[in-house]
């Protein structure tokens, strides 16, 4: 199908005239379609499940391996880098040959990034079952798990860059601009976030502490979104949709307006995920300012997209492809429109910790992504197996029930997010909270969550009618593994030759693809750079609390218990100052409290209270020792049966590995964590010491638990939460020796 | 579907700018549009607020701080509610409810709170004292029942339902607890600490001399009597 374009190609002057043929690669195409499709389903259903263990808390099959905790990641991360991961590199590796006019670089590094990459899903889904986590949000993979991304990655970039290099076309496209960013941005990110100190086979600290540590992670979490679902995605979009629609571009200048201002823009929003926290005023406006700069950019994209279809708008009735791009685009748009919206501190007030950012998460997520993918496989797939896809009919019908399965999805969130938020700040005629029991929030809600549980559903079935379609498509049709093209070659002395007399600047660096590059990575590096600088240089940022102490032992192991569980997933640890919250938990937390948090967990959802002052006597939060064994036992006995938190009756069964436990205290002090020399020795001793007086006082109540049992690790870090700020500074400490239910002396 | 793409264009007829001549990748071809007058105002607009938003809070620092504000916040709060006079509730003169809808509220409470956890669905006491016996350990007067429920005894294992309930909603608990007096649960706890001998047998008031003169409303909380000395906040 590709025709000899001598003579219409307009590049041809840079062409010596004699055509090459080769074959585009299209077996690596097709494999990466297969995984997009079967991982996909997997990360929905892991969302399906997810979505009934909040409902029902029965789903949770009182099982460490599908508690709640430990399936949201399992979603996250199977959604993100498997669908729509596998999905990108389907539109890209089809894209790129394409308009490069050329096979990919390397077929066996083809190869190595497809059977890579399906390795590393796998091993997530397993590692993240079994409780190895880094507890950071889409970063949660190990330490070795991430350097096998870091490889992969690198693998990808290395074929593309290649392809890039040995193209026959004489300029690149702005879908390859998108897919260039993406691949620098994420190496970066990726690269600065995973600084981890490994202390065993799958267990490493962040390097970085507390509010350092926050940013990073919300530099990096935010820009997975910015340069992994939206940039490579936009990039699939400047092939695709003029592709389908047999429509030029809308309008190329905002092509180079929107890229280069969506990619410096971007990085820097992060700090909108901490506002009112312990972060610094200035880190957060910066977050807010970039944030609110970012819509137009954004939609520079839909723009780009919608105007493109002009003149073909006839055909959207008819087509289900276009129909799931159109309503891709439009959800990128709305959802551009939202996030802004939504990091405006006055608006964030109110959004976060709450259903609303879900919301928010999933009309991209299966929005704009996902039917962006699901758009370009009901068109892909028919053409590479060479035929026509087995029902138009049935993939309307998936578009159908999708769109109302995100509906159904996001509406009842968006509702729940707004009684909650509100039940949470209200105060009655007597200036008390007029919902104390955190509990009451949620049930309320709780109808809400059944109603989000069929949105889930349907948008899965839509997803699985589309397996279907395409299986049957696929059977009728054959895909051969290498599709014959031919082209001009490029002389490579026109490529690079100086810029021309007339020739913009931004033409000149299309065809200079590892300056394109290297300004890619300028621009993507400097909202970093300004915003970690200062935090991590000037100790003003942090001010110090005397006051705040290492872990001790037991707490470190209950700490590493939490992370394991994925308690953070439901839990934040980080008061707001607003008179609400320090009503409900306490004094609003403050950066000196966190210095010793390797890493930071301060969390992003309130599915349950905030625990940053658990362990502080003078919180409400506080809670002895035996309810909260019985508690984490089975929260429903504690709770008339109404909450719908997961039981852990297992860690009361599991030992804690202490022959861990020094590695991990060397690690800590490796990262400047001042136990004193030696004390790595000591540890275990002390740390059977405090785990003995935990067990003797749930004796005391009839409860008998071995001193280091996981469950006694975990009470230790709970009664240690957010109590340093409350006590005297060290060296007052001996003689403030207070006695009730102080198991941390 | 026929979705060939075949290069038609050269149509330049249906668009209102020209397409740009020597871009074309694999068919696709870009149109010399300008960019949409305003978007560029959006965008300019959205720099201006940003520069704005910076200069209010951080050059100039006309804008609160963070902390500012929520010392702003509280004191609007204080003034609005008047903290003071909130703590006017009479810890020492608890009255209890006998309004079965009360006291209905009151076992909601127990049971919301996970009272029966250490004190047992019935009373009975299993890791908490038995609540059916006339023996209390802190004293068994409507109001030191109320303080144990409000303030707790952490280093006896009791919480402090403070957070959890109003004060209210603590006497409401208070009157359920007292229907437990003098039943007869399988499996009660032994007695532990004192007697309390103004404890009143089941389902009546109970009458305290401290409580009887405060009882005349029964349904009502009154926070209005004598407002207490010592404000409990916090």
């Amino acid at each position: 199908m590709q025709t000899d374009k001598t003579n219409q190609d307009p590049t041809a002057v840079a062409n010596d005239g004699l055509v090459e043929h080769f074959a585009y690669d299209n077996k690596i195409v097709k494999y990466f379609a297969y995984a997009t499709i079967f991982w996909g389903i997997v990360g929905m259903l892991a969302g399906l499940l997810a979505a009934l263990q909040l409902a029902f808390p029965v789903f949770n099959f009182e099982l460490a391996y599908t508690s709640f905790g430990r399936v949201r990641p399992v979603h996250t991360n199977a959604i993100i880098f498997a669908f729509v991961g596998n999905g990108i590199f389907m539109g890209a590796y089809y894209s790129l040959q394409r308009v490069l006019q050329t096979r990919m670089f390397n077929d066996k590094l083809s190869l190595l990034n497809f059977w890579g990459w399906q390795l590393i899903i796998a091993t997530a889904a397993v590692t993240l079952l079994m409780g190895f986590t880094t507890s950071k949000e889409y970063a949660e993979l190990e330490w070795p798990v991430d350097i096998m991304i870091a490889v992969v990655w690198i693998t990808f970039g290395w074929n593309m860059l290649g392809t890039i290099i040995k193209r026959r076309v004489k300029h690149i496209y702005v879908a390859v601009w998108f897919y260039i960013a993406t691949w620098v941005a994420i190496t970066m990110l990726h690269v600065v976030n995973s600084l981890e100190l490994p202390v065993g086979p799958f267990k490493s600290y962040s390097v970085f502490a507390g509010v350092q540590d926050a940013l990073v992670q919300w530099w990096y979490g935010h820009n997975a979104v910015g340069f992994f679902l939206t940039t490579p995605i936009l990039g699939l979009m400047y092939y695709f949709l003029p592709k389908i629609a047999n429509r030029p571009v809308y309008s190329y200048k905002l092509s180079i307006v929107h890229f280069w201002a969506l990619i410096f823009i971007y990085i820097w929003t992060g700090p909108h995920h901490l506002l009112y926290q312990s972060l610094p005023d200035w880190a957060q406006s910066l977050g807010v300012v970039f944030s609110v700069m970012l819509i137009a950019p954004s939609w520079g994209g839909m723009v780009n997209g919608l105007a493109t279809l002009r003149g073909a708008w006839d055909r959207v009735r008819d087509s289900a492809v276009l129909k799931f791009i159109v309503v891709a685009v439009t959800a990128y748009g709305m959802s551009t429109f939202e996030g802004p919206m939504l990091s405006i501190k006055s608006v964030n007030a109110l959004s976060h910790f709450t259903d609303w950012t879900i919301a928010h998460v999933h009309i991209g997520g299966m929005g704009w992504n996902g039917f962006m993918i699901f758009g370009i496989l009901y068109w892909l797939i028919p053409k590479m197996f060479n035929t026509n896809l087995y029902s138009e009919k049935l993939a309307s019908f998936h578009f159908w029930i999708g769109t109302l399965g995100i509906l159904l999805y996001a509406v009842p969130l968006y509702w729940a997010a707004f009684t909650q938020t509100l039940m949470w700040k209200d105060f009655n005629e007597l200036g008390k909270l007029a919902n104390p029991i955190f509990l009451d929030t949620v049930t309320q809600i709780l109808p809400l969550y059944h109603t989000r549980v069929l949105g889930g559903l349907l948008y899965l079935t839509g997803a699985v009618v589309m397996v279907v379609n395409i299986w049957k498509t696929i059977a009728a049709g054959n895909c051969p593994d290498d599709e014959p093209a031919s082209a001009p070659a490029l002389r490579p002395l026109v490529v690079a030759a100086a810029k021309a007399e007339g020739e913009s600047y931004h033409r000149f660096i299309e065809r200079r693809p590892v300056q394109f590059t290297i300004l890619s990575l300028v621009a993507v590096a400097i909202g970093g750079i300004v915003e970690f600088v200062p935090l991590f240089a000037i100790q003003s940022n942090v001010p110090t609390i005397a006051s705040v102490r290492p872990y001790t032992p037991l707490e470190l192991e209950g700490r590493d218990v939490y992370v394991s569980e994925g308690c953070n997933t439901c839990h934040s640890q980080q008061v707001r100052p607003f008179r609400s919250e320090t009503e409900r938990y306490g004094e609003y937390s403050k950066a000196g409290e966190f210095v010793y948090d390797h890493p930071f967990l301060w969390g992003s959802k309130r599915t349950g209270p905030d625990l940053a002052r658990s362990g502080n006597p003078n919180s409400l939060m506080k809670k002895t020792n035996f309810w909260q064994y019985k508690h984490l036992v089975n929260p429903q006995e504690m709770t008339n049966g109404q909450s719908i938190m997961p039981p852990y009756p297992w860690l009361a069964e599991n030992e804690l590995d202490l022959d861990a436990t020094p590695a991990k205290i060397r690690g800590m002090m490796t990262l400047g964590v001042p136990y004193a020399e030696g004390y790595d020795t000591q540890a275990v001793d002390d740390l059977r010491k405090q785990g003995q007086e935990i067990a003797a006082d749930l004796r005391g109540q009839n409860i008998e638990v071995s001193a280091t049992s996981e469950i006694v690790a975990l009470i230790a870090y709970l009664q240690r939460l957010g109590r340093d700020i409350s006590e005297a500074a060290p060296e007052a400490q001996a003689s403030a020796a207070e006695g009730q239910d102080d198991s941390s002396k | 579907m026929a979705s060939k793409v075949k290069p038609t264009f050269h149509v330049q007829e249906q668009y209102d700018s020209k397409l740009i001549t020597d871009h074309e990748y694999d068919g696709i071809m870009e149109l010399d549009n300008d960019l949409p007058p305003w978007l560029m105002w959006l965008f300019y607009g959205t720099m201006f607020f940003g520069a704005f938003y910076w200069v209010h809070f951080h050059t100039f620092g006309i804008g609160p701080s963070q902390a500012e504000e929520y010392a702003l916040e509280s004191e609007a709060y204080e003034k609005t509610y008047n903290v003071a006079n909130d703590n006017a509730f009479n810890e020492s003169a608890v009255a209890l409810y006998t309004d079965q809808a009360r006291v209905a509220a009151g076992k909601e409470h127990y049971l919301k709170a996970g009272c029966n956890t250490c004190h047992g669905g019935a009373g009975e006491g299993i890791v908490g004292p038995n609540l059916t016996d006339a023996y209390w350990i802190h004293g068994g007067s409507p109001s030191d029942v109320f303080k144990m429920l409000k303030y707790g005894n952490l280093a006896k294992g009791m919480p402090s339902y403070s957070g959890q309930f109003s004060d209210e909603q603590i006497v409401e608990l208070a009157s359920y607890l007292q229907t437990f007096q003098g039943t007869q649960p399988a499996n009660p706890k032994a007695a532990e600490g004192e007697l309390y001998s103004g404890a009143a047998p089941a389902q009546a008031p109970a009458a305290t001399d401290s409580a009887t003169e405060a009882e005349t409303p029964a349904d009502s909380l009154a926070p209005a009597q004598e407002p207490a000395a010592e404000p409990a906040q916090g």
